[in-house]
This record gives C-alpha cells, sequence and structure tokens, in this order.
C-alpha cells in the first residue's frame, strides 16, 4: 500500500507536470499537449492498488493504456496542416507518464499475488470484515497452506 | 463454494503457520480458493487458533477447523463468536465432528438457500 501511494504521489507531480506543459505548449493542436495530461492524470489512478478502487484495476489500467498509446500516436505522428510541433517537454512528459504506468501496472500485478491481510497485531482486520458482513452467511476455515 | 453461488456467502481462510507454512506458501495454496468472496488471512501468531482451543474447549490449538456462522452474528469485543455449526480435521478432536465436505456444504446449503 505504501508503494501505491508513491506511486500516487510521483503521478500526481507529473499530473501537475503536464498541466503545466500544457499550458505553456499553446492551444493548436490540442491532443499533443493535452494527452500527456491526461495520462498523467490517469497515472495517478494508476496507483490503483489503493483499496477504495482495486476492484476496478484493470480498467483503469487498460484505460491509462488506451491514453498513453493514443498520446503517443498524437505525439509522434506526421503534423500534417498543424505547424505546430509538440514541444520536447511533452514528448519527455509523456515517456514519464508511459514510466509511471508501467510501475503503477506492476504494482497491480504484485499486489494481486500478495492480497492477504496479517492477524500479527491481534485479529482485527478479521473481525471488522466479519462484522462488515453481518447480513450474510459466513465461513472461517484455519488451515495450513502446506 | 463452487456449487453455492449466493451473494449473501462470505469466506474468510484464515492462514496459519502449522507444517512449517509461511506466507510465502499463501499464493499457490490461495489458489485453490479462487472464489471471489474469499478473502485471506495469514495468523502468523495462531491468534485465531489459541482464541478458538478455548471456544471450542479443545484441548490443542485450532486449525484444520471450518465454522459457519449465520447472518447476525457479531464478532463483539468479548472474544471471537461461537460458530453455528463446525466440522475439523484435527486428530484426537472429539469436541466436534471431522470435516465430511458434502455435509458442510450442505449445511452452508441450508443457510444460503434462496438467499
Amino acid at each position: 500500500m505504501a508503494g501505491g501511494a508513491r506511486t500516487h504521489t510521483a503521478a500526481a507531480s507529473v499530473g501537475a507536470g503536464a498541466a503545466l506543459t500544457a499550458t505553456l505548449a499553446g492551444a493548436c493542436c490540442i491532443s499533443p499537449t493535452l494527452a500527456p495530461l491526461i495520462v498523467g492524470t490517469l497515472g495517478v489512478s494508476g496507483a490503483v492498488a489503493l483499496a477504495g478502487i482495486k476492484p476496478y484495476t484493470p480498467w483503469l489500467l487498460g484505460g491509462s493504456f488506451l491514453m498513453l498509446a493514443y498520446s503517443f500516436w498524437s505525439a509522434y505522428r506526421r503534423r500534417g496542416d498543424c505547424r505546430m510541433k509538440p514541444r520536447r517537454g511533452v514528448r519527455t512528459m509523456l515517456w514519464v507518464s508511459a514510466l509511471i504506468w508501467l510501475l503503477a501496472a506492476a504494482n497491480a500485478l504484485t499486489a494481486a499475488e500478495l492480497s492477504f491481510a496479517t492477524l500479527d497485531s491481534g485479529a482485527e482486520p478479521l473481525r471488522s470484515a466479519f462484522n462488515a458482513d453481518i447480513g450474510k452467511t459466513r465461513v472461517v476455515m484455519l488451515l495450513s497452506p502446506t | 463454494m463452487k456449487k453455492n453461488s449466493s451473494r449473501d456467502l462470505a469466506v474468510y481462510v484464515v492462514w496459519v503457520p502449522e507444517l512449517g507454512a509461511q506466507p510465502r506458501h499463501i499464493p499457490e495454496a490461495a489458489k485453490l480458493v479462487p472464489d471471489e468472496r474469499a478473502r485471506h488471512y495469514w495468523d502468523g501468531a495462531e491468534v485465531l487458533g489459541k482464541e478458538y482451543k478455548d471456544v471450542l474447549r479443545i484441548a490443542k490449538t485450532a486449525w484444520d477447523v471450518y465454522f459457519i456462522f449465520p447472518p447476525g452474528t457479531r464478532w463483539g469485543s468479548a472474544g471471537a463468536p461461537r460458530p453455528d455449526f463446525w466440522m475439523h480435521q484435527m486428530s484426537k478432536v472429539r469436541e466436534g465432528p471431522v470435516l465430511d465436505p458434502k455435509v458442510f456444504a450442505a449445511e452452508v446449503g441450508k443457510r444460503t438457500a434462496g438467499r
């Protein structure tokens, strides 16, 4: 969870940086500048291991991946009629966003492998979950994993 | 669990360090319970097993046990609740029935029928 929070913080910084870059880059051919901003913002959402949105991890990662792909296409395509090229900083921000996406994806996959709580400090995590499901029939098993 | 699709069923799998088990063994073992209604815990100090030793009035730390709690059972601050029904696979424990998966599944089914 701490790793997710760190990613969250880093992604938020990138989002802010992307916003500044987008403002500086100007309005013509908006997608090359706007897309990194969106990806930067979705990079925040890339910290999908955060508990509340964990069930939506695949959707958020998939959505941010599509945005990332679109941003690369926008930033590196031939310009055509548009005279305004994306600034180097925008492309840098895009690559940083891509790196953050990869970190978030790796974090989410790792978290999925280790999605169990420990009762080292007492049974409180289990007790809370148990009582939260008070309207349900509940089965508790104590097992050895070996 | 495969045969019971009720959304009103919650399962808590508490993994314990019996037979030399460690947390690193959990991901592989958890694949045996892939149901999304199941939540997994690691009880390295067997806090729960020791508590259920008293609750069930058995002579050893409880593990390899299977409990059913009906809706409405609250886990208060006084301690873990007594199960409505339980089975086990512990040797020399005669206070409760030895696990029969069919019987256990039927007991769960009775409590979740129509829900």
